[in-house]
């Protein structure tokens, strides 16, 4: 359970982070640049602790996909983006490929820690 | 349009570099590879920054997450011969689908 709140707090962080960067109109801006070093700090930061109770595999791939499809949800209500239909199927394309790939690798790292123990 | 794309695929690169070295730098105990890794994740953060100013948000940022994950396990598959079963060659496919799909005019 505490991992799956400290979980949550590094999609939010990393999304906080991605809607900074934007703010930060090509890094001039000086708040919104602390804003995306604390963000994605944190992200790393809560994502880390984590993995004391969630396996790599889950932990990285729901982190990633989330993100991204939370930081598209961002763009479209806070900033008023549109995406057409091709542009959805893309997006959840892009989302399932992240986590199958981040899922095989992390698979990939425990059978290597098994063969290794 | 096009130099925002400049821009995100350095910021692709630079991430890609930057996660390699990550690799390279054995837990951050060798200082080059640390200090290539600081300056590749600053300059990919930097360079995504700049396409912001060019592309919108939900679409850079999904590209630059999804074609960076590719190119990392492309690095990691060629450099650190990491192994790539089926599952990973079909999460590769839907990345590069998705990617083209997003981008596609």
């Amino acid at each position: 359970m505490r991992g799956l709140l400290y979980l949550a707090l590094a999609i939010v962080s990393e999304v906080f982070g991605s809607t900074m960067l934007k703010l930060s109109e090509g890094f001039t801006q000086a708040w919104p640049i602390a804003g995306v070093i604390v963000g994605f700090l944190s992200a790393f930061t809560f994502l880390s602790f984590s993995l004391k109770t969630i396996d790599l595999s889950s932990a990285y791939a729901t982190w990633s996909g989330v993100g991204t499809a939370l930081t598209a949800i961002v763009g479209f209500l806070l900033f008023g983006e549109t995406i057409s239909l091709k542009g959805v199927f893309g997006l959840t394309l892009v989302i399932a490929g992240v986590v199958v790939l981040n899922q095989s690798k992390a698979h990939a790292e425990d059978k290597k820690q098994t063969a290794c123990e | 349009m096009l130099i925002g794309y400049i821009f995100l695929t350095i910021a692709i690169c630079s991430e890609s570099i930057g996660a390699a070295m990550l690799k390279v730098s054995d837990g951050f105990k060798k200082w080059k590879p640390s200090a290539l890794v600081v300056i590749g994740y600053s300059l990919a953060f930097y360079m995504l920054s700049l396409t912001l100013n060019h592309i919108p948000l939900s679409l850079s940022y999904a590209t630059w997450s999804g074609a960076g994950t590719v190119l990392t396990t492309v690095i990691g598959v060629k450099w650190f011969k990491e192994d790539l079963n089926a599952k990973g060659l079909i999460g590769i496919l839907l990345l590069l689908s998705g990617v083209v799909l997003l981008n596609w005019p």
